[in-house]
């Protein structure tokens, strides 16, 4: 199986043209890019927008509009809507593209290469051309099946399978079609300016690593003609994320598409070899005054001091290199004396990341510190991963465990093997061995990588992990030049690249790798009747289908549930469906050992058939009771024999049957009021039913997602073990609303069943001698203490693996951390993707500190604390929290700024913003004490598989203005600069979006402009707005521009957002008020006085 | 006073019917008065009632009486029979039973020697009353009979053919169904499905596992019933057109009606289903048996119907078409190398699943009687299906049972399609039926054999002897019908007081009181009183005599040895037959000492050797011919049928057809065979006409249809006919078999004659005629062995 020669290998339709370039497939800046476009697609796990770059760019903006509207039916790709840079193509934009019927893309534009071929549109013959391989040896295959990118059906399919976050755009009949903005909103927000703002994405990094800097190069370099494509990539090109100097696109619309910050693209470009522009490197955040002082210190980084309560104001120069100070207030030098002093301006607060930025892995033999993980870059593959994939909680590794344990710093790597790639990134390379299988270590099983060192004229090779000397198979024999690499190592991805993918061998396989199957459970109790919930579950299902991965390989089946379940029989010969009811839900048994899951193309009418009448079916159903648990049971008993995914569609409490559940939240109520310290107990499983139930389903490959559209408690603690077991998660819609809920619950379904997974997977993370791995946290099943089961996988998982020592590890060595995933393809092949990661040994704590990733470390933060709330008190929760922050400092002030004065609150400028950050944790949702106890519940189950890009926004959300996005004048980002989360910047007059990748709280203020709220809301007075929102796109600039920034950060969140309105003086302004974290709140410090109080109590330990 | 005259009444109607209008006979008309006697009777003292029987229609009877009965005072309770005194004056009736004096009520008043109420008549010794508008006591006054209910039960773990004739037999039976009877669909394979029939969104069934046993409260509650199903089941189907909309379980089926419908309501539903009924689809492992779990089907079954107000008229009918390898009521396991047990097995306890059946069996015997509810088993497969361990449970019931070896075949097709013919076809199946026996003081009753249950009502009448179900005064029967016969066994045992001479009373009197649903749907009592004489048997041999009844006589012990031979280990039946046979010739033969030629007997035992021949012969004693369902079969039937058949089965009916003379009864011997004759043979289970060598031959060239041997066309026809008035008249429908001498199917009849020509007594066969290849005794030779030992013996 194994051996399939590449070629045929399910898709890249358009990999021809690829396959000449060597190397990394390259897209020309603004150029050839057309003629890519599917291999593109189909390559790239593009982190948006699986349309081929060329899709949207291969409109003009003058073309475009007519394009859509001509085109309702999108070729895929087009649909979504390819920002450069921009996270996952705009989900929820139903955006009719046509990138097809848009033909000369870039006709008259100057500086667009003509483009040969539409994008997308009829698969020009590329398409069914396969993959010429490489022109490297046999058997490494330019990935041109992506994992997920399928059949070159694909390419023509709406939704490109990896086309990142569920993107309605193509769907004709979008769920929404009717309320939301996004449906109303076609052409404009999809569309044109997708395409108009597009270029620079693809531009691509130059090609050839060795060019440090490129100026800043109009838009669109004049490569025209069709050997621009070639020349492209062999010729550095500059980046071009000129978008500014484009000519502003016709429609009036900012560039939608344009990198957020692209007026600073220039500097992008130049790369400085061993340390990034101060911008890519460091965080991404920081006023420039801070930087100023940095910024001159060249390789250091800028360092920042913030004077003392009492303390001197000078910046510190004596301190070492990368303690800059800065004050905490400008006037500090003169009168800080005590805190209240400290101008609240002045404090360290995020900024905005302004440009793309390019990051190349490894240079002259080290790892790079990679970007902030929020900031916007473009990854080049040069022997570490990709940091999407797999980032450390610093970047380079303590020589010993002692010194980790003084730096106060967690050890662990985020590995999220199917993160969505930038859609400029170079594919994942597929490598196929055939019959020979993987290359491996023959003591430890490592996978071959870039670092594992060919010796004795390549006759063995030396493991980066364990040091064992191995003999190297003849076939993969090749001579070493004079640099002591192999010489074909350029020409091999698992020599060169940190990330490739393997075809598994028989050996990996214990069965046929399973097909795709998809099982929908929906609750048809009274209450999820009358709240809309099953008729919202069902049309979900129904459009969702189309999504499904093609192939006859994929299944599905569909079981309803009240107090019995009642499964279906599609078959089609049947001349209506066949209800099988099985009422034991003591002990339950699937009623059909056939027909009950059959190939989606066979059944596609009648389940669509059977959805529409569900709702009807059960209008009248008087049983309140629901088996959740036991219709879990039977759906699995059903998909027993294949494995797969599990949807289910809960409305109520589980009240019935095996693993029924109790309100346990009443009891609890009356234990919090008599102040019980067991409080904590009922964020636990009340049994073990579930969990012995979920890794029963994680044995047998069956993956749990649990949508929650409910109304009452219903225990999420106990619930959401399944879905965390078995590799799944829960999505929580409370209080579900018929009106506004369903169009978020259809995005949800169809972003779990098209984004890029992985299913019957297994992952084992390997490390040098010297470390070893302490734990895996995350959603999936462990059986043995070394790898970790995931029936399922997918690109917004994250594992986080943690580290301890069990040796010195040697200063001159680098430290290698290897990733390796089993996995089955939607489409069925069996593959083992592997991520390495090698960083430099220190033993200097300064180096720790200036290498540390604070996102990456707050992510850990937040795993562990949300760990640990079921089974600690809040309060101690947050004390540790706090504590790990104060920790960290104190150890940087006491071994890395001695020198300063105490007075001084120093902070490392990698770290400068974790007090802000814990700050924001100790305020979260998770960790305040009021609250509902299933908001704990799914918060803490949120954060377990949560990614690092998603982990600060989740705590530390983006406040927005949006009543004055037409006056908006810096006009080069979509989404405008996010304000400081404290309550002066939020005005009466104003309407502001927070969110925080989950929800988006709309706050209305008491004085809104009723014009304003006519445009936006389509009311015109605060009193006839309505209690459900469901944001609808009205005819003006206001509105469009509105729904732009919402579809512009659902995309990046590859979420949907809750919108709520929130009004002043009701409890949902409250509530909207509690996530300004920078406030004071009753009993929590306001940011101020957390850094004093950090600062006292640094003070207290230094002395 | 009495008008009747106790000893006539049968006398003269024994010549008409049979078994008289009363439906009642005895195996002794005049019973001896001590135990001591009795014993020396050899045959016990037993009683055959068809309590559901239509009397003869020429016979004047008059028609059910619109008010209730007059009872006695209690404890004899015993009901106002012709038998009586009456003192019209006094209007007082004294219980012939227990000569308690009864006030008749007020509105007797009237009475007068001229003006006599039917239940006094003297040719009225059975009547019957009808009782309450909707029968069924404890509801009162609702106007209409509850309509009867059938839920069919079928396998599916059969192949599309026969599933096809299932189909198409219950196409023929809903057709047939009155409009107003509930209907309900259970199918079962690996799992059960119980179809509700009142969905009309799709096809909606509820499934349930055929490895676990479910208890009926499991199911109620899982079918949503529980609580709901008995106050709520409706008297009828529910209001006019108020069809089910959608909804699942919307309040107007929130009932057992959503799976019970009348058939009017849910022909069209019905039809679909069995149009899309398939075979079960699970798969069969090789090597193996299809799994099928009949044990959980029927429980399911009979839990549904428990949501039924008790006392409905329901039946399951159960078509099977093979053995239950699953769950609870699993007779063999569903490894093919493992066969179903035989006759063998069971005696050498090597049957490991058999025990386990019968309790399952017998659980649900008990829940259904409690119910009221009938199991009705149609068992259509080449091996066996477990009726052995069904038996209890159809029997308690009363339930009918057919075995044939498919669905296509015609003892299976016709009779399944009897059960639903109305008229003269009918079957008169009634439900409910409680019998009741009333005896005068010397006489108890030791039990019943036949298709009852015991109430376990403790009366002055049980004996301390108990055969068959005993040890009660009353019984139950969910189902009976126009055949259905009950035998009585009883004990003479006379109390001191009535022993001595001057008070003894020459008659005795027994009273059946049978009340049941008829299946017009109103409830009726029936009483039959029938009155006999005491002789004192030590002096008055004749007189014992006089009374016997030979075919009685045989029938219920052909039924006692059954059971014994159920009952007992180690019972060896022929010798005990060959022990009664000699006890009872010698105490009623006439012979002289070591002169075995001289042996003699009443005309009325002169059949009686012969009736025990055939029986030692017969399926009821060597079972080992058969498997374990076969007897189980025979068993059930000779139990629950008349005499006049259940002797059928025992000792087979020749009738021989041809030129030389009329249709005539001839031997059943193989001297009976004839190269010119046709011989048509009646064993009950099976009606064979076998054509002589001659006979065929003229049939096989065409002479029937030539005009001028229009004749032989005629005689070809004879039997075809009468074998048909067989077949019409009979349930089960029996197997007619038509053969050829020297043909294969002629060992039908071969096995049933006398071997009085074997190939060892080869000396003189007569051309034509024909020889039985056996080793058993002929007739001859076991009489002559019987005259010698008696006369040797005494």
């Amino acid at each position: 199986m194994a051996s399939s020669p590449p070629q045929q290998q399910p898709p890249p339709p358009f990999a021809a043209q690829n396959l000449t370039a060597q190397g990394p497939v390259q897209v020309p800046p603004g150029s050839g890019a057309g003629a890519l476009p599917g291999a593109f697609a189909n390559l790239q796990i593009s982190r948006g927008a699986a349309p081929p770059p060329g899709a949207p760019r291969g409109l003009t903006p003058q073309q475009a509009p007519p394009a859509f509207a001509a085109r309702p039916g999108p070729p895929p790709a087009a649909a979504r809507p390819a920002f450069p840079g921009s996270p996952p193509a705009p989900p929820f934009v139903r955006a009719p593209t046509a990138a097809t019927s848009a033909s000369p893309p870039f006709g008259g534009q100057p500086g667009l290469v003509s483009q040969p071929l539409p994008p997308f549109g009829g698969p020009p013959g590329a398409a069914s051309q396969p993959p010429p391989s490489f022109g490297v040896p046999p058997g490494v295959v330019s990935q041109a099946p992506p994992p997920f990118g399928g059949p070159p059906a694909a390419v023509s399919q709406a939704p490109p399978p990896f086309g990142g976050p569920p993107a309605t755009a193509s769907q004709a009949p979008s769920p929404f079609v009717g309320h939301t903005v996004a449906a109303s909103q076609a052409a404009p927000f999809g569309g044109p300016l997708v395409a108009g703002s597009h270029p620079p994405p693809f531009g691509g990094p130059p090609v050839a690593g060795s060019q440090p800097a490129v100026p800043p190069r109009p838009t669109f370099p004049g490569h025209s003609g069709p050997m621009a494509a070639a020349a492209a990539w062999t010729q550095p090109t500059p980046p071009s994320f000129g978008a500014p100097q484009q000519p502003p696109p016709p429609f009036g619309s900012r560039p939608v598409g344009q990198p957020p910050f692209a007026t600073q693209s220039a500097p992008v470009a130049q790369q400085l070899p061993f340390m990034g522009p101060p911008r890519a490197n460091a965080p991404a955040f920081g006023p420039p005054s801070w930087q100023a002082q940095g910024a001159g210190s060249g390789a250091m980084q800028p360092p920042m001091r913030m004077p003392g309560i009492p303390g001197s104001m000078q910046p510190n120069t004596l301190g070492p290199p990368g303690t800059p100070t800065i004050p905490y207030s400008p006037h500090a030098g003169t009168q800080v004396s005590t805190p209240s002093k400290i101008d609240p301006n002045q404090i360290p607060r995020p900024m905005p990341e302004s440009s793309v930025i390019i990051y190349e892995t490894r240079q002259g033999g080290q790892a790079t510190i990679p970007p902030a993980a929020s900031s916007e870059f473009i990854v080049k593959d040069t022997g570490n991963c990709s940091p999407r994939l797999m980032r450390c909680t610093v970047n380079q590794i303590p020589c010993t465990g002692d010194l980790l344990t003084t730096s106060g710093m967690p050890l662990a790597l985020m590995v999220q093997p199917f993160s969505l790639p930038h859609p400029s990134e170079e594919p994942i390379q597929l490598v196929d061995f055939g019959e020979m299988g993987p290359i491996r270590c023959s003591r430890c099983k490592a996978y071959i990588n870039p670092f594992m060192k060919f010796v004795d004229q390549g006759r063995h090779f030396i493991c980066n992990l364990c040091g064992f000397r191995n003999d190297t198979p003849r076939d993969y024999m090749c001579n070493l030049g004079p640099d002591g690499r192999r010489r074909d190592a350029d020409d091999r991805p698992e020599l060169s690249r940190g990330t490739v993918e393997f075809v598994a061998t028989k050996e990996f396989l214990v069965r046929d790798p399973m097909p795709a199957v998809y099982f929908f459970l929906i609750d048809v109790s009274m209450n999820a009747i009358q709240t809309g919930a099953t008729a919202a579950a069902c049309s979900a299902i129904a459009q969702a289908i189309s999504d499904l991965p093609e192939g006859p390989r994929t299944m599905v089946g569909i079981a309803t549930f009240d107090s019995a379940i009642h499964f279906y029989s599609l078959k089609r010969a049947q001349q209506q469906p066949l209800m099988l009811i099985v009422p034991d839900v003591q002990d339950v048994y699937t009623p059909l050992q056939t027909d009950l899951i059959l190939p989606v193309s066979e059944c596609r009418e009648n389940l669509e058939q059977l959805l529409e009448s569900i709702p009807n079916m059960f209008e009248n159903n008087r049983v309140a009771d629901s088996a959740f648990g036991a219709a879990m049971k039977a759906g699995f008993l059903a998909m027993k024999s294949t494995g797969g995914k599990l949807l289910v569609f809960q409305s109520v409490l589980p009240s019935l049957g095996v693993g029924s559940l109790s309100a346990r939240e009443a009891e609890g109520r009356a234990n919090i009021t008599t102040g019980d310290k067991e409080a904590h107990k009922l964020l636990q499983p009340v049994d073990n039913t579930l969990k012995t139930m979920a890794l029963e389903f994680a044995e047998y490959q069956v993956c749990v997602d649990v949508f929650l559209t409910t109304q009452s408690y219903v225990d999420i603690a106990s619930i959401s073990v399944v879905p965390q077991t078995t590799g799944g998660r829960v999505y929580y819609y409370y209080p579900f609303s018929a009106l506004s809920d369903p169009a978020k619950l259809f995005n949800d379904l169809r972003w779990n069943i098209s984004r890029p997974q992985g299913f019957e997977a297994v992952m084992r993370v390997r490390c040098s001698q010297g470390l070893q791995v302490q734990d895996y946290f995350g959603n999936f099943c462990k059986r043995v203490p070394t790898d970790i089961d995931l029936p399922a996988i997918d690109s917004d998982k994250t594992v986080m693996v943690t580290f301890k020592h069990d040796d010195k590890l040697p200063e001159n060595v680098e430290c290698g951390f290897q990733c390796a995933l089993l996995y089955t393809t939607v489409y069925g092949q069996r593959r083992i993707r592997v991520i390495n990661l090698s960083l430099s040994c220190t033993n200097l704590l300064a180096n720790l500190f200036r290498c540390a990733d604070l996102e990456t470390q707050f992510a850990c933060f937040l795993k562990q604390a949300a760990n640990g709330i079921p089974t600690s008190p809040l309060p101690r929760i947050r004390d540790e929290a706090t504590n790990t922050c104060i920790n960290i400092l104190q150890s940087y002030r006491k071994h890395c700024a001695s020198v300063t004065s105490s007075g001084q609150l120093i902070l490392p400028e990698a770290l400068k913003l974790l007090p802000l950050y814990t700050l924001a944790l100790v305020k979260s949702v998770g960790l305040r004490t009021d609250g509902r106890l299933d908001d704990h519940s799914y918060w803490i189950s949120l954060v377990s598989s949560i990614s690092v890009v998603l982990a600060v926004p989740l705590v530390f959300p983006r406040l927005i203005p949006i009543h004055d996005l037409i006056s908006r004048d810096d006009d080069d980002s979509l989404v405008p600069s996010p304000l400081m989360l404290n309550s002066e910047n939020v005005q009466e007059d104003g309407i502001y979006l927070l969110e925080n990748g989950e929800d988006g709280l709309i706050y209305l203020g008491n004085m809104v402009n009723p014009a304003t709220l006519e445009q936006i809301f389509g009311v015109s007075s605060l009193a006839a707005l309505p209690v459900q929102l469901a944001l609808d796109q009205f005819d003006n600039e206001l509105s469009r521009k509105v729904n732009e920034v919402v579809n512009e950060i659902r995309r990046q969140r590859c979420s949907y957002l809750r919108l709520r309105l929130c009004r002043r003086g009701e409890p949902s302004g409250d509530f909207f008020r509690s996530f300004l974290i920078e406030d004071k709140a009753p009993g929590v410090f306001s940011y101020v006085e957390f850094l004093v109080h950090v600062h006292r109590q640094i003070q207290s330990k230094m002395t | 006073m009495s008008a009747a005259d106790p000893s006539a009444a049968p006398a003269a109607a024994a010549v008409a019917d049979p078994d008289g209008p009363d439906a009642v006979r005895l195996t002794w008309n005049t019973w001896p008065r001590s135990k001591v006697e009795a014993s020396r009777c050899v045959v016990p003292l037993a009683a055959t009632i068809s309590p559901a029987r239509v009397p003869d229609p020429s016979a004047a009877s008059p028609p059910p009486l619109p008010y209730p009965p007059l009872r006695c005072k209690p404890p004899c309770s015993a009901l106002l029979n012709p038998f009586a005194r009456v003192d019209f004056a006094a209007k007082i009736w004294i219980c012939p039973l227990c000569f308690s004096r009864n006030h008749f009520p007020p509105h007797y008043a009237a009475i007068s020697e001229s003006n006599v109420p039917a239940e006094l008549f003297p040719q009225c010794s059975t009547v019957e009353y009808i009782v309450g508008g909707a029968g069924v006591p404890g509801v009162g006054g609702a106007p209409a009979p509850p309509p009867p209910v059938f839920l069919f039960v079928i396998d599916t773990c059969v192949i599309e053919e026969e599933l096809e004739y299932v189909k198409m037999a219950m196409r023929k039976a809903v057709a047939l169904l009155p409009e107003h009877a509930l209907v309900g669909l259970v199918t079962f394979g690996t799992q059960v499905h119980l179809h509700e029939l009142g969905f009309s969104d799709l096809s909606k069934i509820y499934v349930f596992r055929g490895t676990k046993e479910i208890s009926k409260d499991q199911i109620l509650d899982q079918l949503g019933l529980a609580g709901a199903g008995r106050p709520g089941f409706p008297k009828m189907p529910q209001q006019p057109g108020g069809p089910q909309v959608n909804g699942m379980h919307p309040p107007s089926t929130a009932g057992v009606n959503r799976f019970l419908l009348p058939v009017s309501e849910c022909e069209c539903a019905l039809s679909t289903l069995l149009d899309e009924l398939q075979p079960d689809q699970w798969p069969v492992e090789a090597g193996n048996r299809a799994i099928r779990c009949t044990g959980v089907a029927l429980s399911v079954a009979a839990g549904l119907l428990g949501a039924c107000m008790p006392g409905t008229g329901a039946r399951i009918i159960a078509l099977l078409g093979g053995p239950c390898t699953e769950g609870p009521g699993m007779i063999v396991s569903k490894d093919l190398s493992e066969p179903v047990r035989s006759h063998k097995d069971l005696d050498k306890d090597a049957a490991p699943h058999f025990q386990k059946a019968i309790k399952f069996y017998d659980g649900l015997a008990k829940q259904l009687v409690s119910q009221g509810h009938v199991l009705d088993v149609f068992a259509s497969a080449l091996d066996q299906v477990g009726l052995a361990e069904m038996k209890v449970a159809i029997e308690r019931t009363g339930g009918l049972v057919v075995l044939s070896e498919s669905f296509g075949h015609s003892v299976f097709k016709d009779s399944f399609k009897r059960i639903f013919e109305g008229g003269e076809q009918s079957l008169g199946l009634s439900f409910n039926g409680t019998i009741e026996i009333n005896c005068s003081k010397d006489i108890k009753v030791q039990g019943i054999i036949g298709p009852c249950t015991s109430l376990e009502k403790k009366g002055a009448v049980c004996a301390d002897t108990v055969v068959g179900q005993g040890n009660t005064a009353a019984w139950k029967m969910c189902g009976l019908d126009r055949n259905t016969s009950l035998t009585v066994f009883f004990d003479v045992s006379p109390s001191e007081r009535s022993s001595q001479p001057g008070h003894q009373n020459p008659h005795l009197y027994i009273q059946f009181v049978t009340s049941y649903q008829h299946p017009e749907g109103q409830m009726r009592i029936r009483v039959t009183t029938i009155c006999r004489k005491w002789v004192d048997g030590s002096t008055n041999t004749e007189e014992l005599v006089e009374g016997f009844d030979q075919e009685t006589a045989a029938v219920v012990l052909a039924r006692y040895i059954s059971l014994k031979m159920e009952m007992e280990e180690e019972f060896d039946a022929t010798r005990w037959l060959d022990r009664s046979l000699i006890r009872l010739c010698s105490r009623f033969g006439d012979y002289r000492k070591d002169d075995p030629s001289s042996f003699s007997l009443h005309s009325n035992f002169s059949l009686f050797p012969q009736f025990m021949f055939n029986l030692r012969r017969s399926q009821f004693v060597q079972v080992f011919n058969n498997s374990p369902d076969e007897t189980a079969y025979f068993r059930m039937l000779l139990n629950r049928e008349s005499i006049t058949n259940s002797v059928a089965m025992i000792q087979p009916s020749l009738i021989s057809f041809s030129f030389d003379s009329p249709p005539s009864p001839v031997f059943l011997d193989v001297a009976s065979i004839a190269a010119d004759r046709i011989l048509l043979l009646d064993a009950y289970f099976s009606v064979v006409i076998f054509h002589g060598m001659t006979i065929a031959q003229w049939r096989n060239m065409g002479y029937q249809n030539q005009p001028e041997h229009e004749q032989f066309a005629q005689l070809l026809q004879a039997p075809h006919e009468d074998a048909q008035m067989i077949i019409e008249g009979r349930f089960p429908v029996p197997r007619l078999v038509v053969c050829d001498q020297h043909g294969s199917q002629a060992r039908f009849l071969l096995a049933k004659l006398n071997p009085s020509a074997t190939y060892n007594s080869a000396h003189d066969v007569a051309p034509g005629s024909d020889i039985i290849f056996t080793d058993d005794v002929s007739f001859q030779v076991f009489c002559e062995h019987l005259q010698r030992l008696l006369a040797v013996q005494s």
